[in-house]
């Protein structure tokens, strides 16, 4: 039962291409059930490699991985019965129509058609329905896979960098459809991505891996406080900046003039940005503009930098 | 029904990827090409050599499928296995499906099921296309000849069934190497590769072990098996193949990986050595030859008779003496009959059952089983039980022309002595190895009396070349050097002794004997008769041999003696050297028989058929000379004196003298149908009975001309040929001059 609350668990996964150095090395994930977790990495970090392995596209002796609290291993392929993927690439048949391969998914899965059109108005595609696919954009290749995953209607969705080849527009549309399944049908999400902003944006749990090594794991609260305990830089505009400077230094002696008007000041956290607006305004500075520098991203930068 | 179910799932989304994937295209191209060819040459050329056989449907079909069976089907399992694991690897399919919930053992198999189907289909499109193709032929040219036959399915079905088996190894290993390959071209390429180089080595023996030669092998027993089993060595191989690989393919899909498939952990490795042994012995296994025991509870004989009825009896004869081993009565049909007799050895028989006459290959101990067939003109004669193979290759025995042998012929000058012996002796033994690989479709290996024979036979034409050939081109282009061959040559002429009792039957090797003793004696063709024969009974040792030589010299020297005094005499002073009692009786016959033929005997009487249906004999020519001509539609040197023959009647034809053509066909329409266009002088006569006529007149070959007078009395049963200008000259002497009788 204690297990049951992971949706996906590994215990030290580890994985080399030809016994050289270990491309996933002791993984221990926990993806809470229900949560959409962002499985963060830069490119060649070991994420896609993570997910093969997840779905046993890759060989793997060790009994290590479990769904649901069931053992990979030993309950593949019965365990995708609740399981939807897209790694990578969307496998599609270019030489069929939309509708022709979701009918495959169907026909593997012996579940009705009926869901199909459905499933493909959820992802936007209900015009090209019956369009090769070798016709679509990237994007509408994109949808399509998810399509596919969503099809059988699964309590564990794995998306591989799903927002890859989208536009603007559709990206945050599919940021609507992950956050709209997540909360109404409460499917378990598991993402993976190399893009910090978009993580923030869609997750509620987070695990950075980096060359194989997870580097961190935990809500996106905890990485928030993580990433702050260095403090945040905060870049303040100040109209004749000069004129307060010493004033300023003498409250934070941290402070730096970069110019003219921009002064930049070290702070323990975010919160710290409100009091010390607070504080200006009582000394009658000016402030026209505030800038935090994004203490997440430095950071994230900073712990995938070698 | 959980196995089922998931099969049937698994299947169903392969067919959906089907579609727009062009695999129509391809079926509909490889399929069409040869049966259209094919039908085309057929059409344009005229060739109805291509349909000879016993019925033209199956004639046409199994050509075609000759064109198709051994490279193109290949090519096209190849060709559609790796484009439809393509379309996986392509598209990434592979991680899709495998990311279902249904397992990865039913979706390898339904991929292979699918090829396997598709190649069906391809198959069977062949086949409707070439009965098409058939059926064109048969409205624009051969109309009668196919009209005349049914299509016969169930021959024709169970080939294709069988070719279809023959593939599954050949997918079966391209599937492999396209699952395990992830592009086009490699496997492709390989898979060309191993059919193409298979098709090279298809010569070598090891070829039948591989899965790209079984649709040849089954293309070559287009008839299937000669024991009524239905599949045939090469297509077991096949499933063997299929089996293996598919075990071995699986292990890797499964995996995705050879290492964890196969060697890790270790305890595996031992389990699928093992696995492996098994697979590949049991190949080996299906495709050594078998070797048929002989019985030791005696020699039997017994079979039956279909498509007809038949009430006489079932002779084994020995064909030299004539001599009845074994008489045995039909009843309902079957027979079975035991042979008690002294000990047969190894070597051709006389089998006689009304229309039926035909040899069978046996010796003592053997069980002989008999599929005879009546179908009327259609009449044949199946050998099996312990002397399948040998009676198979009898019956069999159609080669394809040794060009090596052929070019040595044509151009001896060009060999040097040494180089003439090393040519010679590369060919010889290719014949041998060839010999031994005459097994049967089902793999039964003829037994080593019959090799050994068959190898002596097939060394005769050699020996003659190195021994008579040779020397006489030499003496003639280096008259002055004497011709040495190196020793290497020996083994070869050696091989074959003169005095070989067990070949005696064989009229080859009699007449390679009488060759070269004659050759030894220095006797030419002209002083024949007695020189030779002397020389036979002075260095021959008694035996088979001897007795069978004497009986040939001597009933040769019957018909060719004139003068009846020396002839009785002849006769009377060499016959004494035949031990064999039956040979001796029947060249007393010969000789009564031949006597009996003396100008001024009475003619045997003969009854036969005119055109009109009605019965005509000898006596009705009581006041006039009779010329006859005896001959055939199927004899190539009666039709070359026909025309002669045509001509003389148109002069010589009056009321003294009648010209007569009697046909011994066995075909009366044959006979209707060949003779509208000969002369009108001519009386067109058919034969019932011919071999009793013949029997009657001694005539052991034809064409015959006989000229009998008035009152049926002999003036020659053996003419000149109308071709020769005796020919004339007998007739104005004997029925035309003025003292004529």
């Amino acid at each position: 039962m204690e297990l049951n609350q992971f949706a996906i668990q590994t215990k030290g996964l580890h994985y080399a291409f030809r016994q050289k150095t270990p491309v996933v090395n002791q993984l221990s994930l926990q993806v809470p059930t229900g949560s959409i977790y962002g499985f963060l990495g830069p490119n060649g970090a070991g994420k896609t490699t993570t997910m093969r392995l997840l779905t046993g596209m890759l060989p793997n002796p060790t009994d290590n991985i479990y769904l649901f609290g069931k053992s990979l291993q030993q309950h593949i392929p019965q365990v995708f019965e609740s399981v939807g993927t897209l790694i990578e690439m969307p496998s599609l048949y270019l030489h069929l129509s939309a509708t022709d391969n979701l009918r495959i998914i169907c026909k593997l899965r012996g579940i009705t058609e009926a869901n199909i059109g459905k499933t493909l108005s959820i992802v936007g595609l209900s015009q090209v329905a019956k369009r090769k696919v070798k016709e679509f954009s990237l994007g509408m290749k994109q949808r399509l896979g998810i399509a596919m995953a969503l099809l059988p209607e699964p309590k564990l969705l794995m998306l591989d960098e799903p927002v890859n080849g989208l536009d603007p527009a559709g990206i945050i549309e599919m940021r609507k459809l992950l956050l709209q399944l997540n909360q109404e049908q409460g499917l378990t999400i598991f993402i993976s991505s190399h893009l910090l902003n978009e993580v923030e944006k869609t997750c509620n749990h987070v695990g950075i891996i980096h060359k194989g090594i997870l580097q961190f794991q935990g809500s996106l609260n905890d990485l928030y406080q993580n990433s702050q305990q260095q403090g945040v830089e905060v870049v303040f505009k100040i109209p004749e900046l000069t004129n307060y400077f010493a004033q300023i230094e003498s409250q934070y002696p941290k402070a730096q003039q970069l110019n003219a008007t921009l002064l930049q000041l070290q702070l323990p956290s975010e919160l710290a940005i409100a009091s010390t607006n607070e504080w200006m305004a009582q000394q009658h500075i000016p402030v026209t503009g505030i800038q935090s520098k994004q203490g997440l991203e430095e950071w994230f930068m900073n712990i995938t930098k070698n | 029904m959980q196995v089922l179910q998931y099969s049937l799932r698994a299947f169903a989304a392969e067919r959906i990827k089907l579609k727009n994937s062009g695999i129509i295209w391809i079926i509909g191209l490889m399929s069409a090409f040869i049966p259209i060819i094919f039908t085309l040459v057929v059409a344009f050329s005229g060739d109805d050599m291509l349909l000879n056989g016993a019925n033209p449907w199956e004639g046409f079909v199994f050509n075609t499928f000759s064109g198709f069976a051994s490279f193109f089907y290949p090519v096209f399992l190849v060709l559609v296995t790796t484009k439809l694991c393509q379309t996986e690897h392509r598209n990434q399919g592979w991680k899709l499906i495998e990311t279902q919930p249904i397992h990865r053992f039913y979706l390898f198999i339904a991929k292979f099921k699918t090829i396997a189907l598709i190649a069906l289909i391809c198959l069977l499109t062949v086949f409707v296309l070439s009965l098409a193709g058939a059926s064109i032929i048969s409205i624009t040219t051969n109309e009668k000849v196919f009209a005349n036959q049914a299509i016969p399915w169930g021959t024709l079905l169970s080939f294709i069934l069988r070719l279809w088996i023959a593939g599954w190894g050949i997918i079966a290993i391209q599937y492999l190497l396209s699952i395990w390959i992830p592009n086009f071209a490699v496997p492709f390429i390989i898979g060309l590769v191993l059919t193409i180089a298979a098709s090279i080595m298809s010569g070598f023996d090891v070829a039948r072990w591989l899965p790209y030669m079984a649709p040849a092998l089954t293309n070559n027993t287009q008839k299937g098996s000669a024991t009524n089993s239905f599949l045939l060595h090469q297509e077991w191989v096949s499933i063997a193949w299929m089996l293996l690989l598919l075990w071995l393919g699986y292990q890797y899909y499964n995996k995705k990986s050879w290492r964890y498939s196969l060697i890790a952990p270790y305890g595996k490795l031992l389990t699928n050595l093992c696995i492996l042994a098994v697979f590949t012995s049991s190949i080996y296994w299906i495709e050594r030859p078998i070797q048929l025991e002989r019985y030791a509870n005696g020699t039997v004989v017994a079979g039956k008779f279909t498509d007809g009825n038949y009430n006489g009896n079932v002779l084994i004869t020995n064909l030299i003496t004539g001599d009845t081993l074994l008489n045995i009565p039909v009843i309902n049909n079957s027979f079975s009959g035991k042979y008690k007799g002294e000990p047969l050895p190894a070597g051709d028989y006389g089998f006689f059952a009304g229309k039926i006459r035909s040899a069978v290959f046996m010796s003592s101990n053997d069980s002989i089983y008999v599929s005879a067939s009546l179908k009327k003109n259609f009449e044949e004669v199946k050998f099996q039980g312990t002397r399948i193979a040998e009676n198979y290759n009898r019956g069999n025995n159609r080669e394809a022309t040794n060009y090596r042998l052929y070019f040595l012929k044509q151009q001896l000058y060009e060999y040097t002595p040494e180089k003439f012996a090393k040519e010679l002796l590369t060919i010889w033994k290719e014949t041998m190895s060839d010999v031994e690989k005459k097994n049967t479709p089902d793999n039964i290996k003829p037994s080593a009396d019959y090799l050994t024979i068959s190898k002596k036979l097939k060394s005769l034409e050699l020996i003659d070349l190195a021994l008579v050939d040779y020397p006489k081109m030499y003496a003639t282009y280096y008259p002055k050097q004497t011709l040495k061959f190196p020793a290497s040559l020996d083994t070869l002429i050696n091989f074959v002794s003169l005095n070989d009792g067990t070949l005696a039957s064989y009229e080859a090797y009699r007449n390679f004997v009488v060759n070269h003793l004659r050759k030894k004696a220095g006797i030419n063709s002209t002083s024949f008769d007695s020189t030779l024969t002397n020389y036979v009974i002075q260095h021959l040792p008694q035996g088979a041999l001897k007795n069978t030589l004497l009986f040939d010299v001597i009933k040769q020297s019957i018909s060719r003696i004139n003068d009846s005094t020396y002839r009785n005499q002849f006769v009377q002073q060499y016959t004494r050297y035949i031990t064999e009692p039956s040979l001796v009786k029947l060249l007393a016959q010969r000789l009564a028989l031949e006597n009996s033929f003396a100008r001024g005997k009475q003619a045997p009487a003969f009854k036969a058929e005119t055109l009109a249906g009605t019965t005509i004999q000898l006596s009705d020519y009581a006041n006039k000379f009779v010329v006859i001509d005896v001959w055939a539609t199927w004899c190539g040197p009666c039709k070359q004196e026909s025309p002669f023959f045509d001509r003389l009647a148109e002069n010589y034809a009056s009321d003294k003298l009648a010209f007569v053509s009697i046909s011994v066909d066995e075909n009366k329409d044959m006979w209707k149908m060949d003779v509208g266009d000969k002369s009108k002088q001519i009386t067109q006569l058919w034969m019932p009975n011919a071999s009793e006529f013949m029997q009657r007149y001694g005539i052991e070959g034809i064409p015959r001309f006989m000229l009998i007078a008035p009152n049926g009395k002999i003036v020659s049963l053996n003419m000149p040929r109308p071709s020769q200008m005796q020919f004339e000259q007998v007739l104005q002497q004997e029925v035309f001059a003025p003292y004529g009788k």
